[in-house]
């Protein structure tokens, strides 16, 4: 029942939010067709049948950026889904992405999810699943019930940003990590942005700490080798998906770094939401699709 | 200003404004005069004063950084008899120790807080706690090794580590203070939480080395110490009674008026995080919910040295 409700309520969001823009661009496989591709994904994997996933013959599958075949890993003892699932669908790349929350022998886990799609199969699976606070560093996982409606809003087409100029605004981010300061490079941050780090606001608008509210003049250190990779646009909601690795800071124990998958809110020339899945991992450990 | 004239300006302080500001609850009225050795020097300095007399302290070290001590001169001038300050720079600097003695020999108390991403046993900090023995002042830092956020990063880290560094610098009077010295009054710390939960169970190494460390003191200000004294009430009131004479009160509050204006309130799902603030502080002014616990806890003569005393001494402002 829990996994029906919440196929079929991203399904209804779906269909509202289709624009003619996305189906000229997606020729192959639009935003309800990349959505669809999530939803048989997650269904197979609770269901444990690999098979029914529509997959190219050369299909790649890792997680926490190891090598497997479909049906290893969280497959295994993956058993229910739950009602939180944020999807970032960029139709002219062909990639759907998800932040999910995922049963594991009954308990919650985070799934970092990026499906590529080609000829309307799968051919790429790129995974990353947070288990527990040891693992993540912050695991609020209570917390995260339903997606939000700031991310799932689609702003005003006026508003919205070219594909590229979203990218690049999303990247004043990492610019920020790597000089330890969002002031220094004038990060374009909405006056009411907020940061959701593995379901604890850690800045914005409810942060529950001194010196959190504004997420731009928040304290942070400088992440010196930080590398980023733009995972996907969706230019429809705008939002744009990167894959963060913090590098090691000397933060999260000896050769580790946070790898990060945020999800920025932009519109308007403005970052407005930052909503992070992230895991610990050897800095060095690559990502398994460089 | 004499020692004289700012213990007496202090405690006349207290004992006059006893009437509430508007919309105040009542100023509480503790077993004696407190002094909060950890209050940071705000951007709005008034608010540091409408803070110590909203929670009912009576003098308070407002916690400077080098480079704002005039804003510190001008509320200490403001407001005789109420505030010293301490002097804190960023240790990584190569200028820091220089900037640090003129501090001190300018009037500054106490060097800190010392929040920076160096190791606590790294060249930065062994430079610093050589300069406190030197000065003859107190140090206080900030240990931290579980970042609240992502690009938080730690402070002062490898605080199990520590011990090595009380018995290399006897002559250094260390305050310890933060996550992760309050972590570590349970001898089951994990390391993987900033505020850790549940009963404390004995022997945790920073109680240890409050008992076998003469240079090592302890503020009980923020969450970090809050909550350590919130875990366990029959532990807390011994830990109290234990190092009786090596605690000092602090409150490191956010709060604006001594009573809880401006701390957050329950209204973010996500906020109640393990490594946020806790519920028991929503809404709550730190200092009074941590003077509180202590009148609980421990009797008249023992709240005096904790939340006057100890610190006044230290300090030698007393």
């Amino acid at each position: 029942m829990r996994l029906v409700s919440a196929c079929l309520a991203t399904a209804s969001l779906g269909m509202a939010a289709l624009t003619p823009m996305a189906r000229a661009a997606g020729a192959d496989c639009d935003r309800e067709c990349l959505r669809g591709m999530i939803t048989q994904y997650l269904v197979a994997m609770v269901a444990h049948t690999p098979g029914a996933v529509p997959v190219a013959s050369n299909v790649r599958f890792t997680e926490d950026t190891k090598e497997m075949k479909l049906g290893e890993g969280l497959w295994k003892n993956a058993s229910g889904l739950r009602r939180y699932r944020q999807d970032i669908l960029d139709v002219r790349q062909a990639v759907a992405a998800s932040q999910v929350i995922v049963e594991e022998s009954g308990m919650p886990v985070m799934l970092m999810l990026r499906l590529k799609v080609a000829d309307k199969k799968i051919t790429e699976v790129e995974t990353q699943v947070t288990r527990s606070r040891a693992e993540g560093a912050i695991f609020t996982i209570d917390a995260l019930q339903t997606a939000r409606p700031t991310m799932n809003m689609p702003p005003d087409k006026a508003q919205l940003n070219k594909r590229e100029d979203a990218i690049k605004i999303a990247e004043f981010y990492p610019a920020g990590l790597k000089v330890g300061s969002f002031v220094e490079v004038n990060a374009p941050f909405a006056a009411d942005a907020y940061r959701i780090e593995n379901g604890t606001t850690t800045a914005g608008p409810g942060c529950a700490r001194g010196g959190c509210e504004n997420i731009k003049t928040q304290n942070i250190m400088k992440h010196p080798a930080i590398t980023t990779r733009p995972v996907a646009v969706d230019e429809e909601l705008g939002i744009v998906l990167l894959r963060m690795n913090f590098g090691d800071t000397g933060s999260y124990g000896p050769g580790n770094a946070l790898i990060v998958w945020e999800a920025f809110k932009v519109y308007g020339g403005q970052i407005h939401a930052v909503e992070a899945f992230m895991r610990v991992m050897p800095a060095s450990a690559g990502s398994g699709w460089d | 200003m004499n020692r004289r004239e700012f213990v007496a300006g202090a405690l006349a302080a207290g004992f006059a404004s006893t009437m509430p500001l508007r919309g105040q609850s009542p100023k509480p009225q503790w077993p004696s005069p407190v002094m909060d050795a950890h209050l940071h020097l705000r951007g709005n300095p008034e608010s540091n004063f409408e803070h110590l007399e909203g929670c009912g302290a009576q003098r308070a070290v407002l916690l400077t950084p080098a480079q704002q001590e005039e804003r510190a001169k001008q509320l200490m001038e403001k407001y005789p008899g109420r505030f010293v300050r301490s002097a804190s720079v960023n240790v990584t600097r190569p200028d820091a120790a220089d900037t640090l003695t003129k501090a001190i020999k300018d009037g500054a108390v106490m060097l800190g807080e010392l929040k920076d991403h160096v190791a606590a046993d790294g060249p930065e900090l062994k430079r610093m706690y050589a300069l406190a023995a030197e000065l003859d002042v107190p140090i206080l830092v900030h240990f931290q090794d579980v970042p609240h956020y992502a690009a938080e990063g730690v402070f002062a880290s490898g605080f199990k580590r520590f011990e090595a560094i009380l018995k290399a610098y006897p002559k250094t009077k260390f305050i310890g203070h933060a996550d992760e010295f309050w972590a570590n009054t349970s001898a089951d710390y994990a390391g993987d939480a900033a505020y850790p939960v549940g009963p404390i169970k004995p022997g945790g190494f920073s109680d240890k080395w409050l008992s076998d460390y003469p240079n090592l003191y302890a503020d009980l200000s923020a969450n970090s110490g809050n909550n350590a004294l919130s875990r366990s009430p029959d532990f807390t009131a011994d830990f109290l009674a234990r190092h009786q004479d090596k605690l000092i009160f602090g409150s490191d509050c956010n709060c604006l008026d001594g009573n809880g204006k401006g701390q957050p309130s329950a209204t973010d799902p996500a906020r109640d995080a393990p490594n946020g603030v806790a519920v028991r502080l929503t809404g709550v002014c730190t200092a009074r919910s941590t003077l509180g616990i202590m009148q609980k806890s421990v009797n008249a003569a023992v709240f005096r040295k904790i939340a006057w005393e100890n610190g006044s001494k230290l300090l030698k402002i007393a």
